[in-house]
């Protein structure tokens, strides 16, 4: 059903942030074009298992990462240049971040930063990214005008529009839906299903169902644990391997 | 609170009813504001209060008898010359200037450079000891600066630009350039703190170098910020007296280079109003030039304003 190679191969990840524990040693593989869900309560490590993928965790003071993440066969933490490898791993927050720039400039940064000059590539770029993200009908007449002056739905598609304006091979998106209405949300659903045939796309929801509309497989993670990666007709089928999934998939948790 | 009233309130007096029956916390709460109130007028009252002092001073000469045109166009300054005294400013106000913008030619780099450094690119342990060595540099005495001027500096720029003299433009300007970096490195700092960590975070996700940040997003974000720092730096500069008097030689003349001597606006109230008697045309020409500095750095400022708004209006488009 999927391409078989192995993007991402990840073992025994363990992170602390100094006394916490909010990764406890997971392994699993993402493979290349697919979509994967992971869902989990609150503190299960999401968040910081995005972070280990493109290493902003290097930013987090106190982190201590142990284990190995692999993309692409190679050692992230042995990348010396972390920026390519920031590159390669687009990353969505859960609240829009509209760079204090114009919206043309938003999706040009990374461009830019990557040393692409030419302004009819930086055009072409910044249109195919805005169509992308199905904000271009929106923005085309006023791509001059402040990023952060969107509306709350408009700013996280120019966000998923500057994820990949890098051309990543890997989309990270951490709830995003968390601040955009279900209009908008479903729109944005739309774009991820028509991006997967592009790119591994990894998706951290806090919306069960969304993950269920869009996954391929699904990771349920809870307290730093992975309880359970698979296929999505398994783990939202009546009888996934652990009864703890069944139990938060199906609301009743805890 | 006492409402006790067992007609039905008629809604049209409820808002009267409750403004009649206040109760404690809303007393304290109405003292509060009228004591914040007060602080706020307080700052308005003491600038025309000042204004007003100093143009009382100078008003009857200014209105009567100077000559508008050869103050600010002359260069001949002899307020003590027993058979004609010319009162004219331009050699101070030139000297004024070219000190300052030397001055901020110097520390703005500096001191945005060290903002950023400070914020951005240094360790916690460094940033502390940095802070606490930029606090220090702040709290130095200008008649210190002064003394440093004249000892130091003096001797340096003879020896090794070859002038006849050292107590120049070059020697004023690295002087007030010392005093204004702090300013411009703590404000220029507070500005960069202020920019949320999520600009950071996307940028760095996105790929840029720290360099890149730095320079395509946290500065455009805290250019407002930055720029008050500058003005504040630039006022500090216009507005400083004791050193710039001991450093600047002290002469009025219009440099023609950095190694020349000149004379500021204020280093001339300083020197010459203790000689001045109280009410002489000199005493209010001294107050006239206080009326000046008032206007320029007024001027500075109201630039500055419409700069930020220039900036962003643009940016509404």
């Amino acid at each position: 059903m999927y391409n078989i190679t192995e993007k991402i191969e990840i073992s025994g990840l363990q992170v602390r942030y100094g006394e916490k524990q909010a990764l406890k040693g997971i392994t699993f593989s993402v493979y290349e074009k697919e979509i994967v869900g992971i869902i989990g309560p609150a503190q299960s490590g999401k968040t910081t298992l995005l972070k280990t993928l493109n290493r902003t965790i290097d930013f987090v003071t106190n982190a201590c990462v142990s284990g190995i993440v692999k993309i692409d066969g190679i050692d992230v933490s042995k990348i010396k240049n972390a920026n390519q490898l920031r590159r390669k791993v687009g990353m969505v927050f859960p609240l829009p971040v509209g760079l204090p720039l114009s919206i043309y400039d938003n999706v040009a940064f990374a461009p830019r930063a990557a040393g692409i000059r030419r302004q009819d590539q930086l055009d072409e770029l910044v249109e195919k990214c805005l169509k992308q993200a199905a904000l271009w009908d929106e923005v085309k007449d006023r791509l001059g005008s402040l990023g952060t002056k969107l509306s709350g739905g408009q700013q996280q598609r120019l966000t998923i529009a500057r994820a990949l304006s890098h051309q990543p091979e890997i989309l990270c998106l951490d709830e995003f839906s968390i601040a955009i209405d279900p209009v908008t949300t479903m729109r944005i659903e739309d774009v991820l299903r028509e991006l997967r045939s592009e790119m591994t796309i990894l998706l951290v929801t806090n919306l069960v169902q969304q993950a269920h509309r869009l996954a391929d497989r699904t990771a349920f993670l809870c307290n730093g644990d992975l309880v359970e990666i698979d296929d999505n007709e398994i783990i939202f089928s009546d009888s996934p391997a652990q009864k703890m999934t069944y139990d938060y998939v199906n609301g009743n948790f805890g | 609170m006492e409402t006790g009233t067992k007609k039905p309130i008629d809604p049209k007096q409820q808002g009267r009813i409750y403004e009649l029956t206040h109760s404690p916390g809303q007393f304290a709460e109405s003292v509060i504001e009228w004591i914040i109130r007060i602080c706020g007028i307080s700052a308005i009252v003491f600038v025309f209060g000042i204004f007003f002092f100093v143009f009382r001073e100078g008003a009857a000469f200014l209105f009567g008898g100077l000559d508008l045109v050869q103050f600010l166009t002359s260069t001949e300054w002899y307020p003590s010359s027993v058979s004609n005294q010319r009162y004219g400013v331009l050699a101070l106000i030139v000297g004024t200037i070219s000190v300052t913008i030397l001055a901020m030619v110097i520390a703005v780099p500096f001191g945005l450079g060290a903002a950023i450094f400070v914020s951005e690119f240094c360790g916690p342990k460094l940033k502390e000891v940095f802070k606490v060595v930029i606090e220090l540099l702040a709290a130095i005495p200008s008649v210190v600066w002064g003394f440093i001027g004249l000892q130091v500096m003096n001797p340096l720029i003879i020896k090794y630009l070859d002038a006849p003299i050292g107590l120049s433009v070059l020697n004023g300007g690295c002087i007030l350039a010392l005093m204004s970096v702090p300013i411009i490195v703590s404000i220029g700092e507070d500005a960069l703190k202020a920019v949320p960590d999520s600009y950071r975070e996307a940028a760095e996700a996105l790929g840029a170098s720290h360099w890149q940040v730095v320079y395509r997003v946290l500065l455009p974000a805290a250019k407002n910020g930055l720029l008050a720092a500058v003005l504040l730096g630039t006022g500090r500069a216009i507005g400083e007296t004791m050193a710039v008097l001991m450093a600047t030689g002290h002469s009025v003349n219009i440099p023609t280079s950095l190694l020349d001597s000149v004379r500021t606006l204020t280093a001339t109230i300083a020197a010459e109003l203790g000689e001045a008697p109280v009410g002489s045309d000199h005493y209010q020409v001294l107050f006239i030039i206080g009326i000046l500095l008032f206007t320029i750095t007024f001027i500075v400022n109201l630039t500055a304003d419409l700069v930020i708004k220039g900036i962003s209006t643009e940016n509404d488009l």
